[in-house]
């Protein structure tokens, strides 16, 4: 969600899907929101930024590969800027990146030394003149037609760059260069503008006890409270969400701590706390106290904006049930029943009846593709496994005269069949050298008048009864 | 009972007030209506304290699902299956075997899928989505027949797409996820298996249903139902079952397999209860045509009851 937010903050107008470079570019803004656990200010490189923007992304140069810290103001948390960088290096070798980092005055200094400089982290604390001289003008951030033209009159690294008169490079070799130049020492009016991401502060509410808390009622409370804080400022920033995570922080005796999470997956995204209140409390009400609690949090997620919220113009004092609408009766029933209890059917490619078709919890439900199994003759109750039965035909091809079915001889009047259903090709197991792997159904009628729906399973050649028509 | 309907009964002269002051001059002149033209004041107090009973509980305009079967549809008082009500379809009693205690699914699922798509129709300018859920798993049909009614509604929407499958783990769940279900005004058709339903819990059905405006339909496997006769009238002996539950539901039906000669799966449907109404012979042989396209067709009575043939084998 904070990656999509970063890209957010990046105006895209369409994200194309699976270009490596794309993929590089989300891992980056990914990095960016982590990073701001050092910093608040953090920033993906301008170039970068305007490259995704123009949808240039694969002709970006994988220098401009990079995240912009800015840690003024932070030494009295990290006490010195060694240490950062040594805190910054072990957190990256954890994810297993390998980074070079750099830290200066300016940015464009931090930038040269962290793409150029001898080692893998180097400090400048004043004067970046002195660090940036032995440096190649690459580490300008100039265009290649500048680097060539400089390095055709022989200037190779910025202290020879740094020897020439400062009016002349504008006039020879454009304004970007003397702008660089100036943003790398800090001198001159180029001032550098950065674009931080901006991170929205989740929706939670959070309560700490003084005293461990071991009485539910107490607990009941304090969540319903929290719910109707979040809900107050969902309400206000016109948004609404669609889980709810419950946290539970309680510390043991031995002095571990522990938190047990509870989420509530709503069908249908809400910030009516009316509603919500009713489908929480079965959660609240499962939730179990054993060891004294000393924090509850709620964390609404997955928000999405409201589109038309208009106030209702005859304020209702009192609210019927009758007057939910079926998305919440749904948000009640999976609160209440479990979210793999209700669900929605989906027909999938197989022959074998049982197999054509699947129940699926209803909020991960997607339109099945339009495969549409045989119709006719399908029992709308199946067995499921089927039935192992005995049963008496006269050839193999023939509908069973009589079957037994839980130990009862059932004389069976008529029946119609065969119908051969086969596996899939790539299902069957030609392990006993028979190739023929399927099933012969057949419609046969009981004396009551009941119809069964019964088959001969060519593998084992035994009968079963499959569905019945009730 | 509505006051015009009150009013209607008492223009017939088929009920009557007893008058403590009858004015005997005025009592030798009417002789069709006594009461009525008697006391137009005592009626005006009747109308007024129905009015007022009704504002208590205002009736919803009921809407009506016709089963498209002609005799079906006139035997009940509303000219088919009314919503805001409980439904009852019963497995036959008494039946032993394997699989028995099976409630009836094919009809009442043809019925709702029909219902649905009927209510459907109606609801074109109303903007609330409309669901239809099954309630337990023993009520759920396969999609298979629920894909069949689909392709024949004329017009062609997904009825998959806004069927619900739900499964209460519990007992105690399986009758509160019924009762929400049919009390919210969003969900149009409630499909539920329902073994043991005490009378409370059935009036508590109705009413939800009653304040959903939503049509209820209970399968119910009675296995202690049975249809022994209690009384002299012959009709009434042949059709109410002597221990059948007390129950709030609208109508009560009975659907047992039928050993008709069709090659179709028949069933033999009775409607044993209906609110206000005495089920008079009303039994009737449906057939479930599913070959080319889906329909329901009424046998002639002739041949019921009669077994066919115990050893013809039809090969297909």
């Amino acid at each position: 969600m904070q990656t999509a937010k970063a890209l957010d903050n990046a105006p895209a107008h369409e994200i194309p899907d699976g270009s490596a470079a794309l993929n590089g570019f989300k891992a980056l803004c990914r990095l960016a929101v982590w990073a701001t656990k050092f910093t608040p200010l953090v920033s993906i490189d301008e170039e970068l930024l305007s490259a995704f923007r123009e949808k240039k992304l694969p002709a970006a140069d994988p220098l401009y590969n990079g995240l912009i810290l800015d840690i003024t103001g932070t030494s009295r948390v990290h006490r010195s800027e060694e240490t950062l960088l040594q805190r910054l290096l072990h957190c990256f070798s954890k994810k297993q990146i390998t980074v070079r980092l750099a830290i200066a005055p300016t940015v464009g200094a931090a930038w040269a030394l962290s793409r150029f400089g001898k080692n893998q982290t180097s400090v400048v604390n004043s004067r970046p003149a002195l660090a940036l001289a032995p440096l190649p003008i690459q580490a300008l951030r100039i265009p290649q037609e500048t680097i060539a033209s400089l390095n055709q009159l022989g200037i190779h690294h910025i202290a020879d760059l740094l020897k020439l008169p400062k009016e002349k490079l504008a006039t020879r070799f454009g304004p970007l260069l003397l702008k660089r130049l100036e943003q790398a020492l800090g001198v001159g009016q180029s001032p550098e503008p950065l674009r931080f991401i901006h991170l929205e502060r989740p929706f939670s509410a959070r309560r700490n006890f003084e005293i461990p808390l071991n009485n539910h009622a107490i607990l009941k409370t304090a969540l319903i409270d929290l719910l109707r804080e979040v809900m107050f400022e969902l309400v206000e920033k016109k948004k609404k969400a669609g889980i709810f995570t419950i946290e539970l922080k309680s510390r043991q005796k031995n002095g571990n701590c522990y938190s047990i999470k509870k989420d509530l997956t709503l069908f249908q995204a809400t910030n009516n706390l009316a509603h919500l209140n009713s489908v929480i409390q079965p959660i609240i009400e499962s939730l179990q106290v054993k060891e004294g609690i000393t924090a509850v949090q709620i964390t609404a997620r997955l928000i999405s904006r409201i589109v038309n919220a208009q106030e209702k113009l005859v304020p209702h004092g009192q609210t019927f049930a009758g007057q939910e609408s079926a998305a919440e009766l749904i948000n009640h029933l999976v609160a209440r029943l479990g979210a793999t209890k209700v669900a929605q059917v989906s027909f999938s490619a197989s022959y074998l009846p049982e197999k054509s078709f699947y129940y699926q919890p209803i909020q991960e439900h997607s339109d099945s593709p339009a495969v549409t199994p045989p119709l006719a003759e399908r029992p709308p109750y199946l067995f499921s496994p089927p039935q192992l039965i005995s049963a008496v035909a006269l050839l193999p091809d023939n509908p069973p005269l009589q079957i037994r079915w839980q130990g009862k001889l059932l004389p069976l009047v008529r029946g119609f069949g065969p119908e051969r259903i086969n596996t899939e090709w790539w299902h069957t197991k030609i392990d006993n050298g028979s190739a023929l792997k399927g099933r012969d159904y057949f419609r046969v009628q009981e004396q009551s008048g009941r119809w069964l729906w019964v088959f001969r399973d060519h593998t084992t050649l035994h009968w079963f009864v499959h569905g019945v028509w009730v | 009972m509505s006051a015009t309907s009150l009013r209607k009964l008492l223009e017939e002269g088929r009920i009557w007030f007893a008058e403590p002051t009858i004015n005997t001059a005025s009592a030798s002149t009417s002789q069709a209506s006594p009461a009525y033209t008697q006391s137009p004041g005592r009626l005006a107090g009747i109308e007024k304290f129905l009015s007022l009973s009704n504002q208590f509980r205002p009736q919803a305009t009921k809407r009506i699902v016709k089963f498209n079967l002609a005799p079906l549809d006139q035997s009940l008082p509303w000219g088919g299956l009314a919503c805001g009500g409980v439904h009852e379809f019963f497995a036959p009693a008494g039946t032993q075997g394997p699989a028995a205690s099976l409630p009836p699914l094919t009809l009442p699922t043809v019925i709702a899928g029909q219902a649905f798509s009927q209510l459907q129709a109606q609801m074109q300018n109303n903007s609330l989505p409309s669901y239809i859920i099954w309630i337990g798993r023993r009520s759920w049909p396969t999609p298979f027949l629920l894909k069949a009614i689909e392709q024949q509604t004329p017009k062609s929407f997904s009825l998959l797409s806004f069927c619900i499958f739900a499964d209460p783990p519990t007992e105690k769940l399986h009758l509160w996820a019924i009762e929400t279900a049919l009390r919210t005004a969003g969900i149009s058709i409630i499909i539920a298996a329902c073994e043991k339903l005490s009378f409370s819990i059935s009036r508590r059905f109705a009413l939800a249903a009653e304040k959903g405006n939503s049509l209820g339909i209970l399968l119910r496997a009675a296995k202690n139902l049975s249809l022994y006769p209690h009384t002299s009238n012959a009709a009434v002996k042949q059709n109410t079952p002597l221990n059948m539950p007390p129950t709030a539901a609208l109508t009560s039906w009975l659907i047992s397999p039928f050993p008709a000669l069709s090659p179709f799966p028949c069933w033999e449907m009775r409607l044993l209860r209906c609110k206000g109404r005495q089920p008079y012979n009303n039994q009737w042989v449906i057939e479930l045509q599913d070959e080319a396209a889906l329909s329901l067709h009424i046998l002639p009575a002739v041949g019921r009851k009669s077994k066919p043939a115990s050893t013809a084998v039809a090969n297909g």
